[in-house]
């Protein structure tokens, strides 16, 4: 073996390492239709209904979407057969993003404070970071869109905001969601 | 002065095992099979060489009731692959 077939392999398996992808964009339309679902129910159980149980279809949203998760990310792992530097960092900005959004809406429940602007702030972080990671401009924009909306959440009434909560989910989540899984069925095409 | 070349890597195999390595966090035996297109003997006899000198840990544990092998480079082999690399690169040029 010469050193231009040494130099060859190495390129050769750093460039079939790339070649699986995780296809997170199944996480941003998962939780983009479970977010929009659970608010325009709220929405509905509140002001059409007049009940003050709406909240529960947050709760029951978010548990089958943890599950959801919890078994997708599962079945990727076994499917992959590798873990990537960036894995740990996306799973470790999930994971940070899921106990502050426990805390919050906990806390905001038991002191009855509307905790929409702030998840939606909160959420712009994360977004804007899971931009950062996967190089994936859309979600950074939609980082902005959800800066914004949880900014103009603070100065709406009260019973509009799940209706700015629903537009930022669609324009800063789904969308983008939508674009990434696009992007990931090209890159999957052309390694196969 | 050129360096002289790890003999322990200037193997096709081992060296296609190492570079997979360095290009993730951990990987499980069947990904490293499929990537290197070894068979699975020579692939756990190489493995075996690279985790007796240091380069490579492997973890075995169960996934699912299945056993499960797992492999990452160590510091001492990411090292040695850096001053292969370099060393090629050296050789390259002159």
């Amino acid at each position: 073996m010469n050193e231009q077939e040494s130099l060859q392999i190495i390129k050769t398996m750093i460039s079939r390492a790339k070649e699986s992808h995780h296809r997170n964009s199944f996480y941003f339309i998962l939780w983009g239709v479970i977010l929009i679902g659970a608010a325009l129910t709220e929405y509905f159980v509140a002001h059409q209904l007049n009940s003050q149980f709406g909240y529960l279809v947050w709760m029951v949203g978010g548990i089958a979407g943890g599950i959801i998760s919890g078994v997708y990310g599962s079945r990727e792992s076994k499917r992959l057969g590798y873990e990537a530097f960036m894995d740990k960092v996306y799973g470790a900005t999930w994971g940070g993003f899921g106990i502050t959004m426990v805390i919050l809406l906990v806390c905001a429940v038991v002191n009855k404070i509307n905790p929409i602007p702030l998840v939606l702030i909160i959420t712009g972080l994360l977004t804007f970071v899971s931009g950062a990671i996967t190089k994936f401009k859309p979600l950074q924009i939609g980082a902005f869109v959800f800066w914004i909306s949880g900014a103009v959440a603070f100065f709406v009434p009260v019973e509009l905001q799940s209706l700015v909560f629903c537009a930022a989910i669609g324009l800063g989540y789904l969308l983008p969601g939508i674009l990434l899984k696009n992007n990931e069925t090209k890159a999957h095409v052309q390694s196969a | 002065m050129f360096k002289a070349l790890d003999p322990l890597l200037h193997q096709q195999l081992r060296l296609s095992i190492v570079s997979l390595l360095a290009s993730v966090e951990s990987a499980d035996f069947n990904f490293l099979l499929e990537k290197t297109e070894a068979t699975k003997g020579n692939l756990s006899v190489q493995i075996s060489k690279l985790k007796e000198a240091g380069y490579v840990e492997v973890n075995k544990t169960f996934k699912n009731n299945y056993p499960l092998t797992t492999c990452n480079l160590t510091k001492a082999g990411l090292k040695a692959f850096e001053d292969y690399v370099e060393a090629i690169q050296e050789y390259l040029k002159k």
